[in-house]
């Protein structure tokens, strides 16, 4: 040990060099590359109150209202509307940021934002960066973009039902059209037959069978059109009514070091030069085979180390 | 020759004068060039009186060395650290180190200042790198001739006396560097040199030659009753020490010398660790 100590304090300057470096390095990393999480969280409204059946479109009726939203969103952050909600978002309410820094955080969106559920109706949002007010920046920004597209993805989804139900009336009354003017060309075509309900003609029974048909369809088309568009209207509406900041997009830790994630890296940095360090003392304590510590002479020759004479400085050279 | 001029405090513990003992010494040693080593070191320390107010011309001073009193100090706490025969008269110690520019000499030097001031006694300092010496850089010498030269015959044995401070001190510098230094260690111990410092000196540290890479090790080491080798902190090589006390031998090792510690660890953190 003490020939450990003594190349120790021989080396001292290159030792506190070994011991600096990796400290300044550790520092340096755990302050350079600090990482910063901005978080913040939604409230979902539950969509019974828009009636007690009502389950929102694209909504899995399984699910709690904060893990649809979850899942949606999830969903909506990979679009390229949403990119470009964000970057249009960015570039508007934080011009400060710059366009490089707005297409950092806008192709790195889908790694560095995490969406998450707490409880049942409520969505959270952390993301992470390496500048403490651009995460939070950013964040606010893809609130609102999030926002926005979820709304216009209930709405999309909407405009689809509702155009598929439309298509579907228009379809069911143009065959009842041509099924009515059918059954009008046969009684035409054969008067003094009787043609309705009563008639036990099979050629007058099909003929108001497909009227029946299509009439039915047709009842049916406008119902769910109507249903398509009422259930469209409330989840674009609770879309936009329904989810609420909770809390704003704010610093999960304002420390130096961020959230701790570069802090390990640094320690791993520091323990590695502490080891490198003590890997070099025990190199050169090993290396040097000079007879140093009379104990260790001593003990190695069985010869008397009878005196120790202190370094003599003469300018006769002994 | 002149009789003992070396004074009471610093001079030889034997009273009598030098040539009395050299010729007791010869007649019982038979060894006429221990006589003149002795004699050498004699003429050396000793020369005959100058007139008052004239400094010896024959007497060099060290002037270079200028060691702090902590280095001093950690000096000696190695040789206190070392157990010497309590019945000998002469304390010989050697100082080396696995290879140049440990800090042997500064050490070597340090350890013989501080036995110099806590015996009081004649001290001798003796440079035995011959290969490489570097003593006199640290004496503010110029390198000029040594004991090599006089184990060669070619001079008179040149000693050099301690700064002021520690006039007890005396360095017998190596030389000029020799390329075949194993011959001066023959030479050392055929003549026997050693015997003759014993005899003049109350402690005598030898300055070495590394351990690593020199085929005269055993005659080198076999000069010093005890051995203490100094590594350079943060230079010398574990390997290299255990190999240098290998090769010298674990018991004859008395101890290492840990030099040019610079420890960065905080005093209070130490006690923990």
């Amino acid at each position: 040990m003490a020939r450990y100590a003594e190349v120790l304090f021989r080396h001292r300057i290159r030792f506190t060099s070994l011991f600096l470096i990796p400290v300044a390095l550790a520092a340096g990393i755990a302050v350079g590359l600090a990482s910063y999480r901005a978080t913040a969280s939604l409230s979902v409204a539950d969509p019974s109150s828009f009636g007690a059946t009502f389950v929102p479109v694209g909504w899995s009726a399984n699910a709690t209202p904060a893990q649809n939203v979850a899942d949606a969103a999830a969903l909506v952050v990979k679009t390229p509307a949403f990119s470009q909600a964000l970057s249009d978002g960015l570039s508007s309410s934080s011009p400060s940021l710059g366009s490089a820094n707005v297409q950092q955080a806008v192709t790195s969106i889908g790694s560095n934002l995490k969406i998450g559920v707490s409880g049942s109706h409520l969505v959270t949002l952390s993301y992470t960066c390496h500048t403490a007010a651009v995460c939070v920046q950013v964040l606010s920004a893809t609130v609102t973009a999030l926002h926005q597209q979820l709304i216009q993805s209930e709405r999309n989804q909407a405009e689809a039902t509702t155009a598929f139900w439309t298509a579907q009336l228009q379809d069911s009354q143009t065959n009842l059209t041509s099924a009515q003017a059918d059954l009008q060309k046969f009684a035409a075509a054969n008067r003094g037959m009787t043609v309705d309900s009563t008639s036990t003609d099979s050629r007058v029974v099909l003929l108001l069978d497909r009227v029946k048909q299509w009439q039915a369809k047709v009842v049916e088309a406008r119902d769910n059109l109507s249903l398509a568009q009422y259930t469209s209207s409330a989840s674009a509406r609770l879309m936009e009514i329904g989810t609420s900041v909770v809390t704003a997009p704010e610093l999960a830790t304002t420390s130096l070091a961020g959230d701790g994630s570069s802090a390990k890296f640094a320690a791993l940095v520091l323990a590695l030069g502490l080891a490198l360090g003590l890997a070099y003392l025990v190199a050169l304590t090993w290396v040097d085979k000079t007879a140093r510590d009379p104990r260790a002479l001593e003990h190695r020759l069985g010869v008397p180390v009878v005196a120790t004479i202190p370094k003599l400085v003469s300018s006769r050279g002994f | 020759m002149a009789s003992s001029v070396v004074s009471e405090k610093e001079g030889p513990r034997d009273p009598r004068a030098p040539e009395e003992m050299a010729a007791e010494d010869d007649v019982k040693q038979g060894n006429a060039v221990a006589t003149e080593f002795r004699e050498s070191i004699t003429e050396a320390l000793s020369p005959r009186q100058t007139l008052p107010g004239f400094a010896d011309p024959r007497i060099e001073r060290a002037s270079g060395v200028e060691l702090p009193s902590w280095f001093v100090d950690r000096c000696r706490r190695a040789y206190l650290s070392v157990a010497f025969d309590a019945a000998a008269e002469c304390r010989v110690l050697g100082v080396t180190s696995t290879a140049y520019g440990e800090g042997k000499t500064a050490v070597a030097i340090g350890i013989a200042t501080a036995m110099a001031i806590d015996t009081k006694k004649p001290t001798l300092l003796v440079e035995c790198d011959f290969a490489a010496p570097s003593l006199h850089r640290f004496l503010g010498l110029d390198q000029g001739r040594g004991l090599s030269e006089w184990l060669d015959g070619d001079s008179r044995l040149r000693v050099v006396r301690g700064a002021a401070l520690v006039p007890n001190v005396f360095m017998i510098p190596a030389g000029t560097p020799q390329s075949e230094p194993a011959r001066f260690f023959y030479q050392l111990v055929d003549r026997e040199v050693m015997l003759g410092l014993r005899e003049t000196f109350a402690n005598v540290v030898m300055d070495l030659p590394p351990t690593l890479n020199i085929s005269y090790g055993s005659l080198a080491f076999g000069l010093a009753d005890r051995l203490l080798i100094v590594a350079r902190s943060g230079v010398t090589l574990t390997d290299d020490l255990e190999r240098s006390i290998k090769s010298i031998g674990k018991k004859r090792v008395n101890g290492i010398v840990l030099n040019g510690t610079d420890e960065r660890t905080p005093a209070w953190l130490r006690p923990l660790l």
